[in-house]
């Protein structure tokens, strides 16, 4: 199939849409199954799941994935087998069915994810669809009377194979009206994500769910993360104003007592300074209202962004089941490890939180684990001489505590020896003996996982300090923190109070004078080096200015060579000088408060995993720094990449063409409405006006051209751009496209670049 | 531990007395702040240098020391840098600056601090030496406490609006 013209990007993205449907058309089979238990379904049920398999068919042939054709096609001749010889049903081909397309679903995504490999699934595969019909004689090639392979190729980019199938049927469209059940796609807990994914599957039922894919999630939540720094940004302003507003009517004071009640009540000269008092007093008044009034405002946006981001938060949060899991594995090697008795036990596995929360305590949970056993729990015959029974206990209890999540993590081992900690934190030098001697023991307990540790031994276990560190540090970076508490002889607890969700942003990292600054990485497009004394340099045939981030952060400029952070805002870029690029990192944006509001070159702050702040610079104002010269408007422009460019309304039959056109025009700044058929359509326009107007030719109900003759009829879409894409570029086609104004005529499949051009076209 | 407090009518920029009646937080039982002379206020009272300054109890948040302090490059002396306080961002600032004294040391991680809050605002005074918490009644004359040192009571309300009129006056 390699004479599909998409480019990497649409062929990518055309395959997860491809996923998605494929996953909605088994759903149906699956569905089916579960609903007529063992019992032969209806032919009409038959011939249901026989012409899913189909459309998943030509799908597969038109994504170019072959593997996958010749198993849906298996399949579909298996279900006419069914659909012919009622014998052909036997009690176990229910089970047998759901198993098959549970199978092809898992290997849908492995063909999209990772290829390599998916031959071994393939052959299993194979085998199970030949087994469902094992009664009867290998079909017949008859049964291949429906396939066409050329039939997928003919209008290469729709996605639906031939004649198209309507789709609105299907449960893949009923999911955007059903109810709004939406379950987060699993994410990188792999093994326990396998796992929660069978054990889900009953329950699904009809399958009325909403797939996303986690990248457009985690789209979603930068994008919230940025209208913060928007939100801060504009109320840095409004303090400003406050501030001026304040000034002003400390001026207006000023005059007023300037002028005097005795030159009040007097002469022509100071007449119209008093009314000029007079106005400013109204105009002062006016701008505080004013400011006060936006700060209301800003308050309200500051609650929406809140309620986005929380709504967008419910989407991505994961029960603690999955961490648990991920728990009971770890445990289990370390059983195998040091042939300890230990048993887990977990409380709370419906608690929600986060996941990206979730996967950043995948690393403590381990590590608090190894940990316990390595330093907590006794072997059996200590725990005997001390009257513990021999199956030692480690316990994870998750719950919501207010905004918190709290992850307590408890073994019933010996605790920790407080007085040995001390004898090894003055030991390390990392205390003085009279610290030593005055500090509590949960002063001494606060200390483990600072880089000292209660075994002098190191092991491969644990017990050098090391682990707890990381523990302490990935906690912290959280915004969370880590409370150990132990009884002696009794056991030890530490408990991880964080936070149940974070904004987290993407960021460049480097270092300034010996600081770590940040700026947020969708404005940071390269790196590079920068000569000494250079006022500009050139960053992918751009001439860009060079801003001496070391001079403007209090510096002095050195006179060697130094890397640079090439920074674009707002359509303008240059390069800042740093000492050293430390690299993109996931950070959590921490507002700065009022008080650093009137320092506008920065724009938040994040913790590190240390602990410690590091200042997120605006590249508004950077960029407004480096082009002091140009005009007064670039500092004015809100930090938003894309030019609105009108509202757009798309026509065709193929949800994988809408798809595809919405995001290639949504990129470019259209606001885009998509029709599956012209008629559609035109109900679309008769109560919206748009801009521009992309129509496929053969549709059901109306046809492109008939849509466009009705357009034109219409006062107002007179002399709207219309672009056909078709896979029927005939020179016919064209006349007719040219008499009725037609801006372009489009070959599928559709590039980026291809419908640039048609979009350029005058 | 008992202090005077200066009469009411002080007008001394940092002092006290007329910032109760413009005061923005509702304090703990009201009451207290009739008018009522010999009432007590319960005050911190610290050392910064040779200076002896208090603050009055309900403005303050906690004591603390210090984590590593990040410095603010273009920001004016009054603002010492920044901690990270339970996850949150603190600003540290320096008494002296906002006194228009001398300014003192630069805030270092191990440094004590006072954190108060004041104008819906969070930050920490750094201070040399946290002394005691002690009741001062009102009386004629300056503050002082038991001993009959002087004191000077802060204003956390005053100090803040110093703090963001320093820092806002700071070309950027």
């Amino acid at each position: 199939m390699s004479d599909i013209d998409f480019d990497d990007d649409e062929l990518a993205m055309l395959r997860q849409l491809f996923r998605s449907e494929a996953h909605d058309a088994l759903e149906v089979v699956t569905s089916r199954m579960l609903s007529t238990g063992s019992a032969r379904p209806s032919s009409e049920a038959i011939a249901e799941m026989m012409r899913v398999t189909h459309t998943i068919k030509g799908s597969a042939g038109t994504v170019g994935l072959g593997a996958m054709v010749d198993l849906a096609h298996r399949l579909e001749s298996a279900f006419a087998v069914i659909g012919r010889d009622p014998q052909a049903w036997g009690p176990l081909t229910a089970d047998q069915l759901v198993e098959v397309t549970d199978g092809l679903r898992s290997y849908v995504d492995q063909l999209i994810t990772q290829p390599a490999g998916a031959e071994h699934s393939a052959a299993q595969l194979r085998t199970q669809i030949a087994n469902l019909t094992n009664s009867e004689p290998p079909p017949e090639r008859p049964s291949f009377a429906r396939f066409d392979p050329s039939e997928s190729m003919v209008i290469p980019t729709i996605v639906t194979a031939g004649p198209p199938e309507p789709l609105t049927d299907q449960p893949s469209d009923a999911v955007l009206t059903g109810p709004r059940t939406i379950t987060p796609p699993l994410g990188t807990l792999t093994a326990p994500a396998a796992i929660a994914e069978t054990r889900d599957f009953p329950s699904r039922g009809d399958g009325r769910q909403l797939r996303v894919e986690p990248e457009r999630i985690d789209n979603l939540m930068s994008s919230a993360g940025e209208l913060l720094f928007d939100r801060t940004r504009i109320e840095r302003r409004v303090q400003l104003l406050r501030t001026l507003a304040r000034d002003l009517a400390r001026t207006r004071q000023n005059l007023r007592d300037a002028i005097g009640p005795t030159d009040r009540a007097g002469g022509p000269v100071n007449r119209g300074l008093v009314e000029a008092e007079n106005e400013l007093a109204g105009q002062a008044a006016l701008l505080s209202q004013t400011t006060a009034a936006l700060l209301d405002e800003i308050e309200a946006l500051r609650r929406t962004i809140g309620e986005l981001q929380r709504g967008l938060t419910r989407i991505r949060m994961d029960t603690a089941r999955n961490l648990f899991l991920h728990a009971a594995r770890t445990l289990r090697a370390l059983r195998r490890a040091t042939g300890l008795v230990v048993e887990l036990r977990t409380l709370g596995e419906d608690t929600e939180f986060d996941k990206t929360v979730a996967e950043q305590l995948v690393d403590p949970i381990t590590q608090l684990l190894r940990n316990a056993v390595a330093h907590g729990i006794e072997q059996p015959e200590e725990r005997a001489q001390r009257g513990k029974p021999p199956t030692a206990i480690i316990t994870i209890r998750a719950r919501q505590d207010g905004n918190l999540l709290v992850l307590e993590l408890s073994d019933d081992g010996r605790g920790v020896d407080t007085a040995a900690l001390r004898d090894r934190l003055v030991a390390t030098n990392r205390w003085s003996v009279a610290r030593a001697q005055l500090a509590t023991d949960s002063d001494v307990l606060d200390a483990l996982g600072t880089g000292v540790s209660v075994r002098g031994d190191a092991d491969e276990l644990a017990g050098r300090g090391i682990g707890l560190d990381v523990v302490r540090q990935t906690v912290a970076r959280l915004g969370g923190e880590v409370k150990v508490s132990s009884i002696p002889g009794r056991g030890t607890t530490f408990s991880l109070r964080l936070p149940l969700s974070t904004s987290l942003a993407q960021a460049m990292l480097f270092k300034v004078g010996g600081q770590v600054y940040a700026i947020p990485a969708v404005h940071v497009i390269d790196t590079t080096l920068v000569e000494p004394g250079a006022t500009s340099t050139t960053v992918r045939h751009e001439q860009l200015p060079v801003l001496r981030l070391e001079a403007l952060l209090g510096h002095g400029v050195t006179s060697e060579r130094r890397p640079g952070v090439v920074v674009s805002f707002a359509g303008k870029g240059f390069v800042g000088t740093v000492d050293k690029i430390v690299g993109p990192r996931e950070i959590i944006i921490k507002p700065l408060g009022p008080l650093l509001a009137p320092l506008t070159l920065y724009a938040a702050a994040t913790i590190s995993g240390s602990g410690k702040v590091q200042l997120i610079l605006d590249p508004a104002q950077l960029v407004r720094r480096a082009h002091p010269d140009a005009p007064e408007a670039l500092g004015e422009l809100i930090s938003s990449p894309m030019v609105l460019a009108g509202r757009a309304l798309v026509i065709d039959d193929s949800r994988a063409i809408r798809e595809a056109m919405t995001s290639m025009l949504g990129r470019e700044g259209w606001i885009v409405d998509v029709a599956e058929d012209g008629a559609r359509a035109l109900q679309m326009t008769r109560q919206l006006r748009y801009d521009l107007v992309v129509t496929d030719l053969e549709m059901p109900e109306l046809n492109g051209f008939d849509l466009i003759v009705r357009l034109r009829d219409d006062a107002r879409f007179k002399t709207t751009p219309i672009v056909i894409i078709t896979s029927r570029a005939t020179p016919e086609h064209r006349r007719r496209a040219k008499e009725l104004g037609v801006r372009a005529l489009v070959a599928k499949p559709i590039t980026r670049r291809k419908l640039l051009e048609a979009l350029a076209l005058r | 531990m008992i202090c005077s407090l200066p009469p009411r009518n002080s007008d001394a920029d940092v002092l006290y007395a007329q910032s109760v009646e413009r005061s923005e937080r509702p304090c703990n039982g009201g009451h207290a702040y009739s008018s009522t002379v010999g009432e007590l206020r319960n005050v911190i009272v610290f050392a910064i240098g040779t200076a002896r300054y208090a603050i009055e109890l309900r403005w303050i948040r906690e004591v603390v020391t210090l984590g590593f302090v990040t410095g603010v490059p273009t920001a004016p002396p009054v603002l010492g840098g920044l901690c990270n306080l339970h996850g949150a961002i603190l600003p540290v600032l320096d008494v002296a600056t906002l006194l228009e004294l001398p300014p003192g040391p630069p805030a270092r991680q191990g440094d004590g601090a006072l954190v108060l809050e004041a104008e819906s605002t969070v930050c920490a005074l750094r201070v040399d030496q946290v002394d005691h918490v002690a009741s001062l009644v009102e009386s004629e004359g300056a503050v002082v406490d038991a001993t009959g040192r002087p004191l000077t009571l802060l204003d956390p309300v005053k100090l803040m609006r110093r703090a963001l009129e320093l820092i806002a006056a700071e070309p950027s």
